[in-house]
Order: C-alpha cells, then sequence, then structure tokens
C-alpha cells in the first residue's frame, strides 16, 4: 500500500528521521486535510487549492504517491469552475480512502520506530 | 565564501521545512542557519548576515518565493523547491541554481549541493585569479590561454609554438622560462617539447601522442613521465 521503494529514497536507512517525519505528517498534515472537505463545502476554491498544494507532497512523504497524484488531479480542478462539481464528489472518496489507509501509516512508523538506534 | 555554506530554508509547510533541516544539518558542507515559515522571516534573516544559499519554496501565504528575490539586494544560491513544474521558466528568469521537485528525495539534495558547491567553488576561483591561465602577446594585445586549453608546446629555436585546439601562439620566450611558469599538469618530455598531461591520448616505447600529434620522449624524461600518470 504504501511506496516501499519511494520512501527508501526519501529516508534512506535513517530510521529515526523517517519516523520523525510519519509522526509530523500525522500531527501537522492530517488537521490540513480534514480541513480541506470543509472549505469544499464552502466553495473557496482559492484556499482549497492553496491547502491541497501544500499538502501534495506529504502524502508522498509517506508512501502515499498515487493520493499525492490524485491531489495533483484536484490541484488542477480548482482552477477549473466545471470540474468543481467532480472534486465536490471526488473529495469524499479519496478522504475515505485516506482514513483507511492511515493504519497503514501508523504500522509503518511503528516499524521505523522499532529500528531507531539508541 | 566560506564552507560550510550559510543556508537557510523557506517553506511554510512543516514536514518540508523539516525534512530539509535534516538533509542540511547531515551534510557537511552546509550549515543550517534557520529555517523559516515565510518569506518575511526569511529576509530578515538575509538582513542579519550573509546567507550562501537558500532553500525556497514558491508557493507560500503571504510573499512568494519569487517576491522573497525580488526583495534581496544580493541574491544567493538559490535552490527552487516546489511540488508543481510550472516554474520553470520563471526560476529560469530568476537564474536559481536548481529547481528541486518535492518531496526531495536524498539523491537529488546530494546531487543539488554538489552542484552548489562546485558553482561556488567555480567563482571562488575566478574571484581569487585562480584559475591558471598564461596571456600570450599576439598582434598587439594580450591573450588569455587558460592552461586546459593547451595542448603542448615545442620549441623551434628562440621562438615556442604553444598549440591549443584551435590555434597555435608563437611566443619570443624559452621553454625552461615557460616550464617555469606553468602548472603541475605540464611536463617537459623532450627537449623540445613540453605537454599538458591531461591531453595525452596514448603512450607507446619512445612517443606519445596528443590531439594527432606525435611527440617525442627523451629517455631522461620517460620515468618522470612514467610516475606522473595514472597507470593501471
Amino acid at each position: 500500500m504504501l511506496n516501499q521503494d519511494f520512501l527508501k529514497e526519501l529516508y534512506g536507512d535513517d530510521a529515526a528521521y523517517a519516523a520523525h517525519m510519519f509522526s509530523l505528517f500525522q500531527e501537522s498534515v492530517l488537521p490540513d486535510i480534514h480541513e480541506i472537505g470543509k472549505l469544499i463545502d464552502e466553495e473557496r476554491w482559492n484556499e482549497v487549492r492553496q491547502l491541497v498544494h501544500k499538502v501534495k507532497p506529504t502524502l508522498a512523504m509517506v508512501g502515499l504517491r498515487e493520493m499525492e497524484a490524485q491531489l495533483g488531479t484536484f490541484e488542477e480542478w480548482c482552477l477549473m469552475p466545471e470540474k468543481r462539481s467532480v472534486l465536490n464528489r471526488a473529495w469524499p472518496v479519496f478522504y475515505k480512502d485516506l482514513i483507511h489507509v492511515l493504519p497503514v501509516v501508523e504500522a509503518q512508523k511503528q516499524r521505523y520506530l522499532a529500528n531507531v538506534t539508541p | 565564501m566560506n564552507f560550510p555554506l550559510k543556508c537557510i530554508v523557506v517553506d511554510d509547510e512543516p514536514m518540508a521545512r523539516s525534512a530539509l533541516q535534516r538533509l542540511c544539518e547531515t551534510h557537511e558542507s552546509l550549515q543550517l542557519i534557520a529555517t523559516c515559515e515565510d518569506a518575511t522571516q526569511a529576509l530578515k534573516i538575509i538582513e542579519e548576515q550573509p546567507i550562501d544559499l537558500i532553500w525556497l519554496d514558491v508557493e507560500m501565504p503571504g510573499l512568494s518565493g519569487f517576491d522573497l528575490l525580488d526583495r534581496l539586494p544580493v541574491t544567493p544560491q538559490v535552490i527552487l523547491t516546489t511540488s508543481k513544474t510550472d516554474y520553470a521558466f520563471d526560476a529560469f528568469q530568476y537564474q536559481v541554481s536548481d529547481y528541486l521537485k518535492k518531496p526531495i528525495t536524498q539523491p537529488r539534495f546530494k546531487m543539488a549541493v554538489e552542484k552548489i558547491l562546485t558553482t561556488v567553488r567555480k567563482n571562488e576561483q575566478i574571484r581569487s585569479g585562480d584559475l591558471k591561465a598564461i596571456y600570450v602577446k599576439n598582434d598587439g594585445r594580450y591573450i588569455r590561454v587558460p592552461y586546459e586549453a593547451i595542448l603542448y608546446i615545442e620549441n623551434t629555436g628562440d621562438y615556442v609554438k604553444i598549440q591549443t585546439a584551435q590555434q597555435t601562439f608563437v611566443v619570443y620566450t624559452t621553454m625552461k622560462s615557460l616550464e617555469e611558469k606553468l602548472g603541475a599538469q605540464f611536463l617537459r618530455v623532450h627537449r623540445s617539447y613540453i605537454v599538458n598531461l591531461d591531453k595525452i591520448v596514448d603512450i607507446e616505447e619512445s612517443n606519445l601522442v596528443v590531439a594527432s600529434k606525435v611527440i617525442p620522449i627523451s629517455r631522461a624524461n620517460k620515468a618522470e613521465l612514467m610516475s606522473r600518470l595514472n597507470l593501471l
């Protein structure tokens, strides 16, 4: 589910660095992602685009490269009024998928923590 | 410019800042001075002390990365870090040193730092006049001939011929005088020849080849020549 090859490219064998990044994702990025749904409901498209742009690369940093690509599409849709209704429908699906994968992210973080050398 | 290079990270996204912080802190040629959440913070730091390198995000709330560059009186080395590739043209216009797509992998980070270090060292050499060259009088003016352009030098009696790939300079001087001025990459291999060791393409028992020119090797100089080459 997580792109292990890419995680290796990002963190090498530095488990402490990787664990720190995963923690940051959970603590600082997830609240931003939760916020996006609300902004979509309120049709604040410029803010949606800015926030999607901001969080997009962080998904890849926890191995979720496909979801990163999806956010890239959403970012473009924010600038296309004709696509906004599609985004309205697509976001809940994306969000549900993300919530579904969060335990996998947590498990990966725990694996890194277990490999941190004191 | 002194090493390690003093750098700052400017990015509104905490994970990106933290990742670059970690990468900078573990690179021996870099000294991380600060991480900044926005361009305004970065401007304050740059006003307070000289910064050699900025890792700069483009899209940030308030001032963008390009707005920051517009406000700098002197632009240090800049590496743009962004999750979009749409800024390539602007990056070119601002003459940034490199352009990294986020998230930044360790190999790509190292490559970018190496590129910066090469540029900085080269600039440093130019500033300190360390780039080796000789100035050759030609038609009433002095022409700069970099050492690396010289293939070989040939003695023709009262004159010497300095041969480059593009042209030949005939100079009134002695081989000995030239030998003393040239750097370690040159060696006198024969009474009548000094060669640029970096340009040798072939060596046989008693001669060598530089750019298709066959040059004799005197017996007395052979051992020195062989000791200066990277032989397997």
